[in-house]
């Protein structure tokens, strides 16, 4: 990963990293597409965990940083 | 780094900050009750922290004592990855008393599995308060007698105030499973 993730960085989620961790007991395991397909801008971060906001209209959601890819 | 310093400066100041036990605290320590001592509220009320397995027993106690109105029950999430709390406001309710004793009790509870007691035997009031706690947060209050969703429809998936929830886009889809 050249580029690093910080704030306003365009990122995607990774489907394995997410499929059964800690965050993912929080909602349905049927995942909407729109977290892989599509960008999203991280709003806010703190050492583990960043805010996303997904071009879509649903509320910003917190992933931790080694779900997260850099989408071109 | 400005978050780092932020820390280290909340740190401080918590560590700093002498909380004393207030009347409450001190009536449950002197009866064996364990609990923690938080610091109070914005309006000086005594705010108490404790473990899930102590909650029925200290709240027996507490309704004992004359705590016998549930004000306010509910739930907050700390954060991604930080733990869910479950919340208790009680106030002794009786005839001509303008300021009636206070006092709030907070339980700390995993997001892996958040599970503790339900208080509905001890104050009627918890009822549809533990059921929104349930629906918004996933905490599973046990011995709830109709632990159901009360706000979102009842086969909905996942528990939507979590601050790592994540929405469908389709909120039809859901709705005809």
């Amino acid at each position: 990963m050249a580029v690093k993730i910080k704030k306003g960085t365009k990122i995607r989620a990774i489907r394995e990293k997410l499929e059964n961790s800690l965050e993912a007991k929080a909602s349905d395991p049927r995942f909407p597409s729109y977290l892989f397909d599509s960008k999203g801008e991280i709003l806010e971060m703190n050492e583990e965990y960043a805010l996303v906001k997904f071009y879509t209209p649903t509320p910003n959601i917190w992933l931790r940083l080694d779900q997260l890819e850099i989408a071109e | 780094m400005a978050v780092e310093s932020n820390l280290t400066q909340s740190e401080n100041t918590e560590n700093a900050q002498i909380i004393t036990a207030g009347k409450t605290s001190q009536w449950l320590t002197k009866n064996g009750f364990d609990h923690e001592i938080l610091p109070p509220d914005h309006l000086g009320i005594e705010l108490l922290k404790v473990e899930p397995e102590f909650l029925i027993p200290l709240s027996t106690a507490l309704f004992a004592y004359g705590f016998n109105y549930l004000q306010c029950q509910g739930a907050y999430d700390q954060g991604a990855g930080k733990e869910l709390v479950s919340f208790y406001h009680l106030i002794k309710l009786n005839d001509n008393v303008t300021q009636p004793e206070e006092v709030r009790v907070k339980v700390f509870l995993p997001r892996n599995n958040p599970t503790l007691p339900s208080v509905y035997w001890i104050w009627k009031a918890a009822d549809w308060q533990e059921r929104e706690c349930y629906d918004m947060y996933g905490i599973n209050y046990e011995g709830h007698p109709n632990l159901k969703r009360i706000l979102m429809p009842e086969d909905w998936i996942g528990y939507p105030l979590r601050k790592d929830y994540i929405s469908p886009d389709f909120y039809e889809l859901q709705d005809a499973y």
